[in-house]
């Protein structure tokens, strides 16, 4: 024992505190940093009871950040989901607001039925054009939507895509520092962690990922299917964003490690949240409003009134871009709601003429076998009924549209969608909100687990101050100890 | 209990992700306590959506119907008014026909007020109801009956006073008119004249109305067909008498053809005016069942009304306990929040 040696072992714990204050101020500065965890610093008894800063050690607790990140990607899924269908609220959100095409097909009965009772009105005759126009434009634009919200959501796919294959470069790089670091054994990699954590949290976010830790600290990422994320290096993930997305067939498809996603099944996260709005609701939601406007042209159709029918049935007030022939029944015909639109025949405005509304004659006006009204008189409203009527009449509808098939007219299909597709809307809402509970949960309680504690840390500095202020006591001990054994010597 | 760690992220993040949950449910409770319904009524409703769609339908359906058997009603009561104008003038020409038959009075008074009335009748049977011809039948764009008398085209006229001149050799206003028997005057009144009246002749000369009926739809499954026209039996009887005064030669008969003349005239009007009011029976019946048939939907109305308020509509009372309820846990989270933050141990060091 000697006065150097304890004059040593005060130097060393200055050195040690002054480490360790900076582990402590290291901590307060990423209180905030959501991905921080907190450091220890590791300190072991060296030669001679001095003390060292063997390393710096971040929490972990596997457990809860697996169940963090699952919970997000869970999350991410539902919201991405609920907010695709939010954009689409417009085609039949409020039963009040009378934009849906099932208010729009009231609208134009109710036009007919006012037809019915003053046929020879003119105005009355334009009321029904005015409404059949209205529906035509309301399927239009609800198609059109669907289409653009379709685009929209390939596109945004096509970016989560991309922000995903950077997010894996970037973990390869962080991953080869750790791996390395730890084969050398670098013991300051708490920082490196931090960030690599901070990496998979935003790629739950976009898939549903697993991590699996191998023993050289080197982490393996896989999609909850099983299929390979990142070993290493990142797998291949093929997408073509910009093929096009068309009415009634899925969108381009997502290949992971070579393996086709289906309607983002197993994939998770945003990206798969997108892919089913994109291949099931609103491909669904496409479809039926083509069977609506199928229903409409097949409601208005002219038969052959002479006495021996030979003449088809043709499209009348309501007709496609394939008409005057009528598309083929029972089955949906893709595009459909978008080429709807009213007969030029009907309107006055195009060269047609509004009588053939009440009399018949839409379809061919130089086929006298498609005129209703024999004996031409103003007050006739056979055919005006005959409309209001084959709105309601039952209809045979394509099964593949999502919904169960249900008999009724094309009134009730369309309002049967719209209550399809607000289900739709309000449980994507509520799974949204429920996994936004959850995953708040598991992430705060993955935070409060390795998460920094600002009394914590301050109550620990206090208790470094104090040692320091020991130490160098100690020190200036020691020194006055030297001072008088050299004064006595002298 | 264990104490575990808490990091100071966690504490904060779970206070704020409270706050704004409330405050977002403030949000759209506030919004329902103003406009009494959900605040997104399709999110709310699910697939109950298409119900309340239904019930709306329901409802802006019947709103249209009962709006169209308002103009029903209106056609209807038009030709009802019409109708007993009719009666009337068939009444008053019985009398005139009586009393000129007993007193021997002037025969011209007879073809006046004859003359006038058939002026009356055209007048009446063009009736229109919201620019419709009533009496029309499916034919309603024009006028259905022209004034026999003063028509410029003079189209009835003509033919009558043809079968007249094919009948007897000399026109109605002739001299020789006074040597017509009862027996010859009564077969001309029973045949060829009759035969004036009768399709398709009558078609032709006198009426442009439509047989065919209207179809009126008064209910949402209920369609009635309104068939009265001008083309009535007990139009065409009455016509027929009236013009029967004006150009049969009355003035020029005998006492005694006269005599058989006016009781045939006296008799046929008296018919016509019992057919015409049964004409009335008619359409007032159709007039009974539309107006059942808008009080029934107005009933049914009110039923859906409730459907709609029931699945759209929030319980205000409710909402606005509930508003309060938020309002005062924002309070407390704003408070809680407030001393939370202030508190630290640096305050104290």
């Amino acid at each position: 024992m000697s006065l150097t040696l304890a004059y040593n072992i005060a130097r060393s714990a200055l050195t040690t505190s002054a480490s360790r204050a900076n582990v402590v101020s290291n901590n307060v500065a990423n209180a905030d940093n959501p991905d921080a965890a907190r450091k220890t610093a590791l300190v072991a008894t060296g030669v001679g009871g001095t003390s060292h800063l063997v390393g710096i050690a971040g929490e972990v607790d596997r457990a809860l950040f697996d169940r963090a990140l699952e919970s997000n990607a869970a999350k991410s899924q539902a919201s991405a989901l609920s907010q695709v269908l939010e954009q689409l609220a417009a085609v039949a959100g409020d039963p009040e607001a009378g934009g849906s095409p099932a208010q729009l097909i009231g609208g134009l009965k109710a036009a007919l039925q006012t037809a019915s009772s003053a046929s020879h009105d003119e105005a009355a005759l334009q009321g029904v054009l005015t409404a059949a126009d209205a529906l035509a434009r309301g399927l239009n634009a609800a198609s059109e939507l669907n289409q653009r919200v379709r685009s929209q959501t390939n596109a945004e796919l096509g970016s989560s895509i991309t922000e995903l294959r950077a997010l894996l470069e970037d973990i390869e790089d962080v991953n080869r520092v750790i791996v390395g670091g730890t084969a050398l054994g670098d013991t300051n990699l708490a920082d490196d962690v931090d960030r690599r954590n901070g990496l998979v949290r935003s790629i739950s976010g976009l898939v549903d990922v697993r991590v699996v830790m191998r023993g050289d600290n080197n982490m393996t990422l896989y999609l909850a299917n099983g299929v390979t994320l990142f070993e290493t290096s990142p797998r291949d993930i093929a997408f073509d964003a910009s093929a096009p997305v068309l009415p009634g067939q899925p969108g381009p498809g997502l290949r992971i490690d070579g393996v086709p996603a289906q309607l983002g099944v197993g994939v998770g996260g945003k990206i798969g949240g997108l892919m089913i709005a994109r291949d099931n609701e609103l491909f669904k939601l496409g479809r039926q409003l083509d069977e609506i406007a199928r229903g409409l042209i097949v409601s208005t159709a002219e038969s052959d009134q002479s006495s021996a029918a030979t003449l088809p049935d043709l499209a009348g007030l309501l007709t496609y871009g394939g008409g005057p022939a009528l598309p083929p029944s029972g089955v949906v015909v893709d595009g459909l709601a978008g080429s709807i639109r009213v007969n030029a025949n009907a309107d006055p405005a195009r060269g047609g003429a509004l009588n053939r509304i009440r009399d018949g004659g839409i379809s061919d006006p130089g086929a006298p076998g498609y005129n209703y009204n024999g004996t031409s008189g103003l007050a006739f409203n056979g055919r005006l009924i005959e409309l209001i009527d084959s709105l309601a009449s039952t209809q045979q509808f394509d099964p593949a549209t999502g919904l169960a098939s249900s008999p009724g007219g094309v009134q009730q299909y369309a309002s049967t969608s719209a209550g399809w597709l607000n289900e739709q809307r309000r449980t994507s809402s509520e799974v949204d909100e429920n996994q936004a509970v959850l995953a708040d949960r598991a992430l705060g309680a993955w935070q409060s687990r390795v998460g920094v504690n600002l009394d914590t840390e301050l109550a620990a500095l206090i208790a470094l101050e104090r040692s320091y202020q020991a130490s160098t006591r100690l020190i200036s001990s020691v020194n006055s100890m030297f001072d008088s054994l050299l004064d006595a010597t002298r | 209990m264990s104490i575990g760690p808490l990091s100071t992220l966690a504490m904060r993040e779970t206070m704020r992700t409270q706050l704004l949950r409330t405050q977002q449910s403030f949000d759209q409770t506030t919004r329902e306590v103003a406009s009494g319904r959900h605040h997104d009524v399709g999110l709310v409703l699910g697939s109950s959506t298409s119900r309340a769609i239904n019930a709306r339908q329901m409802v802006s359906d019947i709103d249209s119907i009962l709006d169209s058997n308002t103009l029903t009603n209106s056609r209807l009561s038009t030709a009802q008014s019409a109708l007993s104008a009719a009666v009337e003038i068939a009444n008053d020409f019985f009398e005139t026909v009586v009393s000129i038959r007993q007193s021997g009075a002037d025969r011209g008074l007879m073809v006046a007020d004859a003359r006038n009335m058939l002026g009356t009748m055209s007048t009446l049977l063009s009736a229109t109801s919201n620019g419709a011809y009533v009496f029309g039948g499916a034919n309603a764009g024009k006028p259905p009956f022209a004034d026999y008398v003063n028509d410029p085209a003079q189209t009835a006229r003509t033919a009558v006073t043809g079968a007249f001149t094919a009948e007897f050799g000399f026109g109605p206003d002739d001299p020789q008119a006074g040597q017509i028997t009862a027996a010859q005057m009564q077969g001309y009144l029973g045949g060829s004249y009759a035969a004036l009246f009768e399709d398709p002749a009558w078609g032709t000369s006198f009426s442009s109305a439509s047989d065919g009926g209207i179809e009126l739809r008064i209910a949402p499954h209920e369609v009635a067909t309104s068939s009265f026209n001008a083309n009535d039996k007990g139009i065409r009887m009455l016509v027929s008498t009236l013009v029967a005064a004006v150009d049969a030669g009355a003035s020029q008969l005998d006492a005694e053809t006269f005599d058989v003349f006016a009781s045939t005239l006296a008799q046929n009007v008296s018919a016509a005016a019992s057919e015409i009011t049964r004409m009335q029976s008619r359409i007032g019946l159709l007039q009974e069942r539309v107006t059942e048939a808008s009080e029934r939907m107005s009933l049914g109305r009110g039923m859906f009304e409730r459907t709609i308020g029931s699945l759209e509509n929030v319980d205000i009372g409710q909402a606005s306990v509930r508003l309060n309820e938020l309002a005062t846990q924002l309070d407390t989270s704003y408070a809680v929040t407030a001393r939370v933050q202030r508190l630290s141990i640096l305050n104290y060091l």
